[in-house]
């Protein structure tokens, strides 16, 4: 499926499910509207939206200024690491793992020599702990 | 004048803790606004979660010197290598950098601090004389009013975001339903918290921040293998003051920008890129040189500069007085008074006039640290722009996680980080502005609150949004700008 219909489909089917969710919230409180009140209308909104958006595509053949930004493959890529990164260092702690992570992130940036990805592991790893553990005593595992 | 509150807030600011965090926050900006592919909002947002253990008044020192500052650094790259730092300074480098080919950089760096200090300075003038009045009428506003005012802020910056109306919509309801996930306002029943304790306080909306605005710029500048190409740039490295003769010339397109600046920053959704272009052309329009605009006039640098500053104080009117921010940057201010207990809008102003004062004179101790960093800084700021990418985005990245954590010492924020950072890869390769999803999780809470009260005290009666002459005026105005586009393109066929 194309982004053309893809997009509006995804939009319709997020309000679809918010709204499957909100399903056991009362919609009338005691004395106004109950907590599933909004987020019904907001649904009821969104799914408008995605309708609009549909027609549109569907109308002119094209979704207009979609497909801007980075490939599939580095946001994956980023967002995996990151979350590998942030689930190392609650377990394993800041000062061993960021070292690892700062080395691989300045190589896919593009660094190749061992002495310039050393240094930059090292000295930011060292100046982001004295900044949050010791200056703002954020206590990091 | 006669409001000992003013004095009293004066002496909250001259502190050293305020004066470094002003000055720590002027440096960064400058060095933030320099880099070309780092925004002000990015250096914000990183700095954001430090911020939990200042004072109030600090926090917004150090904040309002990032954006006082930011929008300055802006020019240094736009005049040295004709790559503008932040999208505000796209229309400094039209005619700053062709004064940096004839050999006078430091002329045009000089002009561009000094403009943007006289921009900054108008735009507090008009804060500090507008902002009580407004305030005081706003005071007045009742629970429908306050519905239809947030409604039409947000729909006027989804309109003005992007191309699309409706996708900037799309983007501000996903927002809004984003909010709705943790403790009802009005009952405190838990809604799409999945039984999980930290969804039971809401999103908490500075990871939101932190992953909307960071996470899409380390993928691209990832993607992009670090080829942050800066050109080498071979021009004098001294800002240099004008005479006081071409101050005067430049006078009145300094003050036109500064106009425009303030004027627009006080429109929600709006900002520093459309301002400086506005100013730049009614620059253009009203010198005596007009043959010059794009050749390398002095004028056509002062004119953006001037607005571009003017923003800050014109964006923090609608921000302090309504509690609507009209951009990233009020969304991040708007964050900080939130996190220190402080709920922006009228009431601010009749329960802490003293940190309402103290903010003023934040943003005019900025707007002089500026002047005299930027002006006596110009080398090593300008050394900044030599930073490899490789070093530049690790910190970036390290920095979104262990920021996020540093929130509630959990890395479940930190998770949370990492979900909106895939929301706003996906929001931006779909064509979807990101800035309505961030300003729908700000103004999120107060607006079901505000709506569930009117509807509560008219018994379930929804006429009461159209009753109230300033509701419906605003609710008019809301329809306007939803069908306008639409109405636009059928009149136009037609």
């Amino acid at each position: 499926v194309s982004a053309r219909l893809g997009v509006p489909l995804v939009v319709l089917a997020v309000a679809a499910a918010w709204a499957l969710l909100a399903r056991d919230l009362p919609v009338k409180g005691p004395e106004g509207p109950g907590p599933a009140f909004v987020p019904l209308l907001l649904t009821g909104v969104l799914a408008l939206l995605g309708l609009g958006l549909l027609a549109s595509g569907l109308k002119r053949g094209g979704l207009g200024p979609a497909g801007r930004g980075p490939g599939w493959l580095a946001a994956v890529l980023v967002i995996g690491l990151l979350a590998v990164y942030t689930a190392a260092v609650a377990r394993v702690g800041f000062l061993l793992v960021t070292p690892v992570y700062v080395a691989l992130a300045a190589w896919q940036c593009g660094a190749r020599s061992p002495r310039t990805i050393g240094a930059t592991a090292v000295g930011l790893t060292l100046a982001v702990w004295l900044l949050l553990v010791r200056l703002f005593r954020v206590p990091l595992p | 004048v006669t409001d000992p509150a003013i004095w009293q807030a004066l002496d909250q600011v001259l502190t050293w803790q305020n004066l470094l965090a002003s000055l720590a926050g002027v440096a960064l900006g400058l060095v933030v606004g320099a880099l070309p592919g780092l925004t002000i909002s990015l250096g914000m947002v990183l700095v954001l979660p430090l911020t939990f253990g200042l004072g109030s008044i600090t926090a917004m020192s150090l904040m309002l010197g990032l954006f006082a500052a930011g929008m300055t650094g802006g020019s240094y790259s736009a005049i040295l290598i004709n790559i503008p730092g932040t999208p505000s300074a796209s229309a400094t480098s039209i005619d700053g950098y062709q004064m940096a080919l004839r050999g006078e950089a430091g002329k045009a760096l000089g002009v561009s601090v000094i403009a943007s200090v006289y921009g900054g300075l108008f735009s507090l003038f008009w804060l500090a004389v507008s902002a009580p009045l407004i305030a005081r009428v706003a005071l007045r506003f009742g629970a429908p009013e306050q519905f239809a005012l947030l409604t039409l802020g947000l729909t006027l910056i989804s309109a003005f975001s992007g191309p699309s109306l409706t996708r900037g919509l799309v983007s501000a309801v996903l927002g809004l339903l984003l909010t709705t996930v943790g403790q009802d306002p009005m009952l405190g029943t838990p809604r799409f918290t999945f039984g999980r304790v930290e969804l039971q306080a809401g999103i908490l909306f500075i990871p939101a921040m932190i992953g909307l605005f960071a996470i899409p710029q380390v993928i691209e500048a990832m993607r992009a293998q670090g080829a942050r190409v800066i050109p080498r740039f071979t021009a004098g490295l001294t800002a240099l003051l004008p005479s006081w003769r071409e101050l005067r010339r430049l006078h009145r397109s300094a003050f036109l920008g500064s106009a425009v600046g303030t004027g627009v920053g006080a429109i929600p959704g709006t900002g520093g890129p459309i301002a400086v272009f506005l100013a730049w052309d009614l620059a253009r329009r009203a010198s005596r040189e007009p043959e010059a605009f794009g050749r390398g006039s002095a004028e056509g640098v002062a004119a953006p500069e001037a607005a571009n500053n003017g923003v800050t104080g014109g964006a923090l009117i609608p921000m302090l007085t309504l509690g609507i921010p009209g951009d990233p940057i009020t969304a991040i201010l708007l964050g900080v008074l939130i996190i220190h207990g402080l709920a922006p809008g009228p009431l601010l102003f009749a329960h802490h006039p003293e940190f309402v004062y103290g903010v003023f004179w934040a943003l005019l101790l900025a707007n002089l640290m500026t002047l005299v960093v930027a002006l006596l800084a110009v080398r090593p700021i300008v050394q900044v722009l030599r930073v490899p990418a490789s070093v530049l985005i690790p910190t970036i990245a390290v920095l979104c996680v262990v920021g996020a954590y540093g929130i509630r010492n959990t890395f479940f924020d930190s998770a949370v980080m990492l979900a909106f950072g895939g929301i706003g890869y996906l929001l931006t390769r779909y064509g979807f502005p990101v800035v309505p999803m961030m300003i729908g999780l700000v103004l999120g809470g107060e607006l079901e609150e505000q709506f569930r009260l009117s509807l509560t005290l008219s018994g379930g009666d929804p006429t009461i949004f159209v009753r109230q002459p300033i509701a419906a005026a605003c609710l008019l105005l809301t329809a306007l700008a939803a069908i306008g586009p639409w109405l636009r393109r059928a009149l136009g066929r037609g």
